[in-house]
């Protein structure tokens, strides 16, 4: 049942990018094509009006949002889902503070999509919106990764060394040789994700996100070969950099 | 040690295997309403839920990394039960079970150990009541806001912990004279090598306290993984801040921790500031001891009382000392009643209280309630404002109707 509410999850996630990505695509064709004086599409149920400056600035400021929520998609939620944003209510000031924060603290965001974001979540999530009621959930009910599952699943035949390879060639560029991540791609040694088989391979196998889908790439033992490398992984890593930041 | 209250705490750990099974029809009809999409293996066991069964679940603030937040009627007995226990993650739990858990003591000591859990299951045992609050409880109540997990009255629980004395392991170890600060290298990875490690660490002297414990157990259970299973540490008195979840390494050095959730995060102002104002450093301490408060665990928020007597029930606590008085009033009458004190006082444990209440009229009624400590130090109507949001002590107050 997890792996077929996961896959939904995937899927929403995934039509949702889609859609997202063909509407800005069309968008941006669109204007290309018909230069900037054309009318931005009617709405269906309301008489359509001609092109005006304001109908042009309303389908400017909805491209910008929505590419803007693209932006924060994309690099946001490689680290933590969306209510962490979506759940504050601050200053464009205290957002720009935070954007600034996470950047330095690894967030890869364009320099041309930082304003955007910055004014989406000062937006949406500003000091003077209202908060939504938070979900409810039993905790026996939360489906995440961020609970360690069973950590021998899958990998007893897993050849090690052989997976080892596999992950310098196919993983090591994003995720770091030793697997502790780097800007593109997020730590993967020593986390929960590795205690839940199924769900690292329907991730490996469909991708995620900025993730590409590897199965074109790797087979499910080659897959398999490198989840029991990674889960070889020593606890030591090289120690973390002292970086105080103020 | 013995537990305070034994039967208290049977009946808090039994209490959500019994009432699960009450509650789990609402939950169902909760999230299908909701449009959440539930685990359709399991099936209410009882679909005619009593409407008034009290909601447990918890308050998500968060779901990766995961951050919980307990609802009123799960803090309204002595202990917290584990299933309905807040949960702070900064960079979510480790992958647990990979190989056999070890715990180092190294550093300024003379003898480097390692630990096994086998071995730091044969130490003398202690287990220690305290409350483990979350240093930012009640952010979301400050104005002007500020950025971070807008937790509001339930990032706090109670529990029995059991493990072994942190200052039995230090002697073991042998730590050296130079030595002022023991850091705690924990399991949890972040995300990428660009942010910080979640590594604190405590001045050697509270480390070595009677009560500091290297904890392996939670309500008489292995330490639930979300609560820092294998071994956290319990710094009773202190907050959360000092509480390290999964802990691998403890490090005795002469300095504190230099990493960032040390040096900048889980900082106070030494003194208290305007709102919107942000010292320097150097006036910016670490967050330890916690401040008196009190919170109202019956009724909860939003309750529909019948105009007859009520039993009003909480729970109360403090940092150094104890909680010796809580008082009771609404908004709307301010005149403040004092509550019955239950349970022993004891540093870093919590009280319970209660205190019969007639709701004068019908109408919309504000409960509030405020702690007085062993030290004298009330607790405030608004606490001092604090650029992250840290010790919100304020009245707290429950809004109910009465028909």
């Amino acid at each position: 049942m997890r792996t077929s509410l996961i896959a939904l999850a995937f899927a929403a996630l995934a039509a949702v990018g889609l859609g997202l990505g063909y509407y800005v695509r069309s968008h941006q064709g669109m204007r290309i094509v018909e230069g900037p004086t054309a009318a931005a599409p009617a709405a269906p149920a309301a008489p359509a009006p001609a092109a005006s400056a304001d109908d042009e600035d309303d389908d400017e400021a909805y491209m910008r949002e929505a590419l803007a929520k693209q932006a924060l998609t994309a690099n946001c939620l490689v680290c933590h889902e969306e209510a962490m944003f979506a759940s504050q209510r601050l200053t464009p000031a205290q957002w720009k503070s935070e954007v600034d924060k996470m950047i330095s603290w690894g967030a890869v965001l364009p320099e041309a999509d930082r304003e955007p974001v910055e004014s989406y979540l000062s937006k949406h999530f500003g000091a003077e919106e209202p908060v939504p009621a938070p979900g409810r959930i039993a905790l026996a009910d939360v489906k995440t990764r961020e609970v360690p599952g069973d950590p021998r699943e899958g990998t007893a035949d897993a050849d090690v060394a052989k997976g080892g390879q596999l992950y310098l060639i196919v993983c090591a560029s994003c995720h770091g040789p030793t697997a502790v991540g780097t800007e593109l791609g997020p730590a993967l040694a020593n986390r929960a994700v590795l205690t839940h088989a199924e769900d690292y391979h329907k991730q490996v196998r469909d991708g995620l996100r900025k993730m590409p889908a590897m199965n074109t790439v790797l087979n499910a033992e080659q897959q398999r070969d490198i989840l029991g490398w990674l889960r070889a992984l020593p606890y030591d890593q090289p120690p973390p950099p002292a970086t105080p930041k103020s | 040690m013995p537990m305070d209250d034994e039967s208290t705490a049977r009946a808090g750990r039994e209490g959500p295997a019994t009432d699960r099974r009450g509650f789990l029809g609402a939950v169902w009809g909760g999230m299908v309403a909701a449009g959440a999409v539930g685990r359709a293996g399991e099936t209410p066991t009882r679909a005619e839920a009593p409407a008034a069964a009290p909601d447990r679940r918890m308050i998500v603030r968060t779901e990766r990394p995961l951050n919980l937040e307990s609802t009123s009627p799960s803090l309204d007995s002595f202990y917290t039960p584990n299933a309905e226990f807040f949960v702070r993650s900064h960079h979510g739990a480790p992958a647990i079970g990979l190989r056999p858990w070890t715990v180092e003591v190294g550093g300024l000591v003379e003898r480097p150990l390692t630990l096994g859990l086998d071995d730091l299951a044969a130490f003398d045992k202690a287990e220690v009541p305290a409350v483990l609050q979350c240093a930012g409880n009640g952010r979301g109540l400050f104005r002007p806001r500020m950025p971070g997990l807008s937790w509001e009255r339930g990032a706090v629980g109670h529990a029995a912990w059991g493990g072994v004395r942190l200052a039995t392991l230090l002697e073991k170890a042998g730590v050296k004279p130079e030595a002022a600060h023991v850091h705690f290298v924990c399991g949890d990875v972040p995300p990428t090598p660009k942010a910080p490690p979640f590594i604190r660490s405590i001045p050697l002297a509270r480390a070595q306290a009677e009560d500091t414990l290297l904890a392996l157990a939670m309500n008489g259970e292995p330490l639930p993984v979300l609560h820092g299973g294998p071994a956290r540490v319990v710094v009773p008195g202190w907050g959360g801040d000092c509480w390290s979840k999964w802990v691998r390494k403890i490090v005795v050095a002469a300095e504190e921790s230099p990493h960032f959730y040390m040096k900048t995060g889980y900082r106070i102002p030494r003194k208290p500031v305007p709102p919107g104002v942000n010292p320097p450093p150097e006036d910016m301490v670490p967050v330890e001891w916690m401040n008196v408060k009190s919170l109202i665990t019956w009724p909860g928020p939003g309750a529909s009382l019948a105009k007859a007597p009520q039993e009003v029930r909480g729970v109360a606590w403090t940092g150094e000392g104890h909680v010796v008085k809580v008082e009771v009033s609404t908004v709307q009458d301010p005149t403040w009643r004092e509550a019955e004190l239950l349970d022993e006082p004891r540093q870093g444990s919590w009280r319970r209280f209660k205190l019969a209440w007639t709701p004068p009229a019908a109408g919309e009624f504000t409960l509030q309630a405020r702690a007085t400590d062993s030290k004298g130090d009330v607790q405030p109507e608004t606490p001092p404002w604090n650029k992250s949001g840290y010790l919100w002590n304020g009245y707290d107050r429950v809004a109910c109707t009465i028909s």
